[in-house]
Parts: structure tokens; C-alpha cells; sequence
């Protein structure tokens, strides 16, 4: 009976065990793997610390290195960028010699002690607010009071704005002055010393401008605005970036004036109601041998000019949309145009330029990055290939002197005419497309030399215009240490113009 | 007592006996180590089986943005693999050479070729070559063209090209130019012609 009993509830226990064991074991898993997973994103969001420096020879973002609890920069990486320096390690003892900024032919001449916090700059004795380091043999100066050795070394007048991690030599902050233009709808204009490059986006009805490159400063933190349309705007500094924000009652779009010296702040239009009768501008979509379960890397859409980005969305997708792809990025650099500049940075930038003007026009965008992220060719062209865009353009530079505006050659012929509607090969769905890839380029040279400029148009074997199934184009625009070597602006601007006119409906 | 005179002559003359009879020795010397290699059958340098011939070099200018055709004589092996990879090496050699039209990284070679059915060439080029390219459009786009399209007319029964770096595929060659695909040599030659 006791047998029987045990038996039973043996049995009990086991379909009970059966049936809920496995829920009660999930939990624990759970539990265990969600504080792992936030960590995990957490610690991939997290931006690596910086400090922006802001010289007149040029803008420049170096690593910051935590040793002991003390932030500290290398100091070959904050000074090679505003000439050639000489850093000669000897046993404990670093020798630093540069090109006197003051009388040419001269140099100026340091000498640092590793764990030493006492240094002689141009013969005088300087204390450092901990002692030097050396890592990896680069030589580490502890950043608070880096002033104590860049005055006397460069001499210069430096403003360091420490907490923000904001570097300015020889006088290059510049103070960002509003004018709140009232009417209905009111327009407000940041006027700047030079021309600016933020990064702006949209959350809402805030406009949030961030400026990594450009040393703008603001006097004031909080402004009371007290207009119909714009509530208020909020200055702030961190982590080598300055942002500003405006905040309104209704959605806002930034413009671009006076060369980029004037950003003109109003209310976004409505979006535009999307023909009905367009047709979609492909259906064929190429799959890739090895990338079918590929993940659509990030993109960042925006339908309407000065809206947030959001996650891709499909359906509905835009009756024209134009995929930007800032070539590069992450640890591919691309060229180096300089030491301290790279081809990424260089097509970020214009990608960013060339989305304002395209939403100017009120055509759709989405970027393949907006930030500096990592993406293979093939994730760009799984991501283009389901956007199913009208216009595919890719952007690069180089160290060079001329523009080129690159359509895709097919590196394998085939003599089989291309269907759209037909399965496409993945090395070369761009055959479909071919001819208006080819018209594309030549819209773009002329729009191109309308602005006084000479782009060249040539074929390239290039990715990921290959396996693209809409009409693509590359363009490489020549970079040299100051950026682009013709106006971002103008480039952007034709490049628009270009796309535009093969929007349904659009200009022609 | 002999003369001063006489003396300083016997001197020389002993100078002048023992002079000659060292020179004679090196002399002897000299024509024997001679005889020794001229005996010597130990092979010391590859035997080059070919015909010195015309190769055609298809050259990229980058200044210009264009390219151009250069004969220049070199020995070719008759073997297909052989004579592919004396004719990329003509070329890349010619690259290397100061001044050069088209900068390639010092120490840029090629590998290997493979002919699959003589139809398909598998060019293998070293680490060196990629690693030390320069990075943009056309300056890739022009070494791969510039390679394939010498290959392809040297050797005409060359219908494809697959370039690797050190055995491996690679995606780009430095951050542009496709290499991953299989390049027909026949749009390679129209490319070339639209910019000759």
C-alpha cells in the first residue's frame, strides 16, 4: 500500500515535473540572461570616451585612456595633427621636439619623465597634475591641466572646457548667436562664425543639433523662446560634443543658409501625399548565396523632412525612396586622407548633407548608416535590395583632385537580357538596371557642372553596385585635410537635384 | 768594398725579382680557379625555357585616368600557368619601376597562376600587394583592370579571370575594387577600350 502510494504519487510528481519543470527552469535562465543581454547592449552603446580638439589648422577627435581612475591622452595624438612632431623615447625619458608655430625653422623642445609629474617645456620647469605615463609606446599625459604643457609649448591661448571634454587652441570657440525671426510661422536663425556640420535629427517636436567637428559654444544653457512655434532651446556639452536643442509645438526642419554659417529653424511641411498611381519602382529582388538568412543591418529611415529617425518599415514603402550609402565606416576607414582623417567621416558627412537636401525636396531616404558603424558590402545590399529604393547612391573620397561618378560594370557578361520580374543573380542583379544607372550619372555630371563644377563620369567594378536591383550610382569626391575639396553643399545639392528629376511628378 | 751605386741597382733588381714572381703567382692562381669553374656542373641559376618575346603590357595612367598599350621584350615560358605569371610579374614590375604611372606597394607580387580548362585563370597575388594598396575607386579599379586585361591579351584564350590574395577570396582589394567576382575578360577589354 505504502508501495503503491509512493508509486502514485512518484507518478504524480513526474507529470507535474513534466509539465511544469521546464517553465520553472526557463525563469532562472531568464533571469540570468536579461541582465546579461542589457549589459551586453549596454556596453556596445556605450561610446568610447574622447576629447575634441578644435585648432585653427584642424578638428580632430583623440582617444581618452583611463589609467588609475585618471583620464589621460596621448600626446603625440593631440599634437601631430598641427604639425610634424618628434617624440624620441630615450630609457624613462621622452624627447619632444616641434616646429616653433611662432618663427619658422625654430622648434620648441620638452622633455617628459615616465611616472614623473614634473616636465621642463622650452627649458622651464612645469608640473603636471599626475605623473607622465607610457603605454604601448606612446606616451600618456594626464588630461586635466593639459593647458600647463600646450601654453607654454605651442603658445597659444587654449580654453579647455575639461567636463565636456572640449578642446580649443589659438582662439577657435566660436559663440553661437540666435535670431528669432517672428512671423506666422516664425523662423529661428543660429548664425555661426563659420560654416557648420551638425548631425540633426528630430525627436517630436525638438530639433536636435549635435556638433561633433565644429568648436560652436553657447553662453547660455536654457532659452526661454516664448513664440507660437518655438517653446524654448537648450544648450549642452558632453563628451567631446556640443548640442543644441529647439523645442517647439510643432514638428521643425533645419535649413541650411549663407554657406553653411546660417542653420534657418521653422516648421516642417506636411508630408506630401504619395501618388496613388506610381508604380512600384521594382519587384525582383536578388538573393544572396550565403546571406539569406543575412540580418538587415540598422538603417535609419526618414520619410518626411525633419523627422526622427525610426526603424525600417515595410509596408507601406515610399513610392520613391532613395537608399544613401556613406561608404565605409566602423573599422573600415576607407582612404586616409590624413593622419587624423578618414574616408568614413568624410562620406558621413555628406550623406547626411545629401539626406537634408533630398528631404528638401520631399523624397524619402534612408541611410545605410548614420553613424559610425561597421556594415559589409553584403548587409548594405540585403538592406538596399529590401528597401526596394528608386535610386541607389553610394558615396566615397579620396586623397584627389578630381570627382568621378562611377556606374556599375558588370564583372560577369551575360548574354541573357535581364527581367525585372524575373529571379535576378546576386553578382549581377544591377544588369536589370544597368541603363538608367547610366542615365542617372550622366543627370548627375550635369547637374554637376550647372554648380561650376566637372565631375567625370566612368565604369567601375564596383560593390555594392553590383548586386543592387534599382538604379545605382557611386561617387568619389576628392578629400584633402580640410574635407571635401569642393563645397559639400553644392555637391549635395546637384546630387539632389539630379535624383529629383526622376521622381514621378518631379522637376525634369 | 762595393760601389753605392751598384748597390741601390742590386736592390731594386732584388725588388723587381720578387715583385714579378708574386704576380705570377696571383696570375697562376687566378686561371686556375678559373679552370675550376668553367669545370664546375653544378647548376646555379633556373633554367628559363622560353623565347624572348613581345608582351603586351595594358598600363594604367593614373594622372591621366587612362589606359595605354606597352610592348616590351621579355622571356615568356611556353607553359600556359608559367607564361601568365611572366607576363602579371612584366607588369607589375613595370609598376614598381620609378616613376611609375600606377604606384603598387614595394614588395607587390604575384603568387601563382592556375589555368582551369585554359579557359579560366586563377590569379593568386601576395599579401604584400593588397595590404599595401592604395585605397580608392579607381586607383583599385585600375590595377585589377590593368592585370586582367594584360593577361587576357597575351594569352587570348583566357575567358575569365578569379583574382585571390594569398590563396584567399577577399571582398575588395583595398576597400573598393571587387574582387570576389569572377571578371569576364571581355567586359575587362571593353573598359579598357572606352578608356584608351
Amino acid at each position: 500500500m505504502k508501495f503503491d502510494f509512493q508509486m502514485g504519487a512518484r507518478m504524480a510528481s513526474s507529470k507535474v515535473h513534466r509539465r511544469f519543470m521546464p517553465r520553472i527552469c526557463l525563469l532562472p535562465i531568464a533571469y540570468y540572461l536579461l541582465p546579461c543581454l542589457y549589459f551586453l547592449l549596454s556596453a556596445s552603446a556605450a561610446e568610447p570616451d574622447k576629447l575634441s580638439v578644435y585648432a585653427p589648422e584642424a578638428h580632430y577627435s583623440i582617444p581618452i585612456v583611463t589609467l588609475d581612475g585618471r583620464p589621460y591622452v596621448g600626446l603625440l595624438d593631440l599634437i601631430e595633427p598641427l604639425g610634424t612632431p618628434e617624440l624620441k623615447p630615450e630609457s624613462k625619458r621622452w624627447k619632444l621636439r616641434v616646429p616653433d608655430p611662432k618663427s619658422a625653422g625654430k622648434f620648441a623642445e620638452a622633455e617628459f619623465q615616465e611616472g614623473s609629474a614634473t616636465a621642463k617645456i622650452r627649458g622651464r620647469q612645469t608640473t603636471l597634475s599626475a605623473p607622465a605615463r607610457s603605454e604601448n609606446h606612446r606616451l600618456l599625459l594626464p588630461m586635466h591641466g593639459i593647458g600647463t604643457v600646450l601654453i607654454p609649448l605651442l603658445e597659444t591661448d587654449v580654453t579647455f572646457h575639461e567636463a565636456a571634454r572640449r578642446l580649443f587652441l589659438g582662439g577657435t570657440a566660436s559663440a553661437i548667436s540666435s535670431e528669432l525671426r517672428k512671423g506666422e510661422p516664425s523662423t529661428l536663425a543660429l548664425h555661426f562664425a563659420e560654416a557648420v556640420n551638425p548631425n540633426i535629427h528630430s525627436e517630436g517636436n525638438a530639433l536636435i543639433l549635435s556638433f561633433t567637428r565644429d568648436p560652436v559654444v553657447s553662453f547660455g544653457e536654457n532659452e526661454a523662446l516664448n513664440d507660437k512655434l518655438f517653446t524654448s532651446s537648450s544648450y549642452e556639452e558632453k563628451n567631446g560634443a556640443a548640442t543644441l536643442t529647439i523645442n517647439g509645438n510643432a514638428p521643425l526642419l533645419a535649413k541650411f543658409a549663407d554657406n553653411g554659417r546660417t542653420i534657418l529653424v521653422s516648421a516642417a511641411p506636411a508630408p506630401p501625399v504619395p501618388p496613388t498611381t506610381a508604380a512600384s519602382p521594382s519587384t525582383a529582388q536578388p538573393q544572396a548565396p550565403s546571406q539569406q538568412s543575412a540580418q538587415t543591418p540598422a538603417v535609419t529611415e526618414s520619410a518626411t523632412p525633419g523627422a526622427a529617425p525610426s526603424p525600417l518599415r515595410r509596408p507601406p514603402t515610399p513610392t520613391f525612396l532613395v537608399v544613401v550609402d556613406a561608404g565605409h565606416g566602423g573599422s573600415d576607414t576607407g582612404a586616409r586622407i590624413t593622419a587624423s582623417l578618414s574616408e568614413k567621416e568624410i562620406t558621413l558627412s555628406l550623406a547626411r548633407k545629401l539626406r537634408q537636401e533630398l528631404q528638401a525636396r520631399h523624397i524619402a531616404v534612408t541611410m545605410l548608416r548614420d553613424s559610425d558603424s561597421d556594415l559589409t558590402l553584403e548587409q548594405r545590399v540585403v538592406a538596399t535590395n529590401l528597401a526596394r529604393p528608386s535610386v541607389f547612391i553610394s558615396l566615397h573620397a579620396e586623397p584627389g583632385a578630381s570627382l568621378h561618378i562611377y556606374t556599375p560594370v558588370l564583372p560577369v557578361s551575360s548574354n541573357a537580357a535581364f527581367e525585372r520580374n524575373a529571379f535576378l543573380p546576386w553578382q549581377s542583379a544591377q544588369g536589370a538596371f544597368s541603363a538608367e544607372s547610366g542615365s542617372l550619372a550622366s543627370a548627375a555630371a550635369n547637374a554637376i557642372d550647372k554648380r561650376k563644377m566637372e565631375a567625370q563620369v566612368r565604369p567601375a567594378f564596383l560593390q555594392p553596385l553590383h548586386s543592387i536591383a534599382a538604379p545605382a550610382i557611386a561617387v568619389e569626391a576628392p578629400a584633402d585635410a580640410k574635407g571635401l575639396r569642393i563645397p559639400e553643399d553644392q555637391l549635395a545639392g546637384a546630387l539632389a537635384e539630379a535624383i529629383a528629376a526622376r521622381k514621378p511628378g518631379g522637376p525634369q | 768594398m762595393i760601389p753605392r751605386n751598384v748597390q741601390i741597382t742590386l736592390v731594386l733588381l732584388l725588388v723587381a725579382i720578387l715583385g714579378s714572381g708574386i704576380y705570377i703567382l696571383l696570375l697562376h692562381r687566378r686561371t686556375e680557379e678559373g679552370l675550376r669553374r668553367a669545370s664546375d656542373q653544378r647548376p646555379v641559376a633556373a633554367p628559363v625555357a622560353g623565347s624572348n618575346e613581345t608582351v603586351k603590357l595594358t598600363i594604367a595612367y593614373d594622372e591621366d585616368g587612362v589606359f595605354r598599350t606597352r610592348d616590351i621584350s621579355a622571356i615568356v615560358p611556353s607553359e600556359s600557368s608559367a607564361r601568365a605569371k611572366s607576363v602579371l610579374e612584366a607588369l607589375i614590375g613595370y609598376y614598381l619601376s620609378k616613376p611609375s604611372p600606377h604606384e603598387l606597394a614595394d614588395g607587390s607580387a604575384v603568387n601563382s597562376v592556375f589555368m582551369v580548362n585554359q579557359k579560366l585563370a586563377v590569379v593568386d597575388l601576395n599579401q604584400a600587394l593588397a595590404d599595401g594598396h592604395r585605397s580608392g575607386v579607381m586607383v583599385e579599379d585600375f590595377t585589377v583592370i590593368s592585370l586582367i586585361d594584360t593577361l587576357a591579351t597575351n594569352l587570348p584564350q583566357v575567358e575569365q579571370v578569379k583574382i585571390l590574395i594569398n590563396g584567399k577570396e577577399r571582398e575588395t582589394l583595398a576597400g573598393h575594387a571587387d574582387i570576389r567576382s569572377i571578371y569576364s575578360t571581355t567586359a575587362i577589354h571593353k573598359v579598357v577600350a572606352q578608356l584608351q
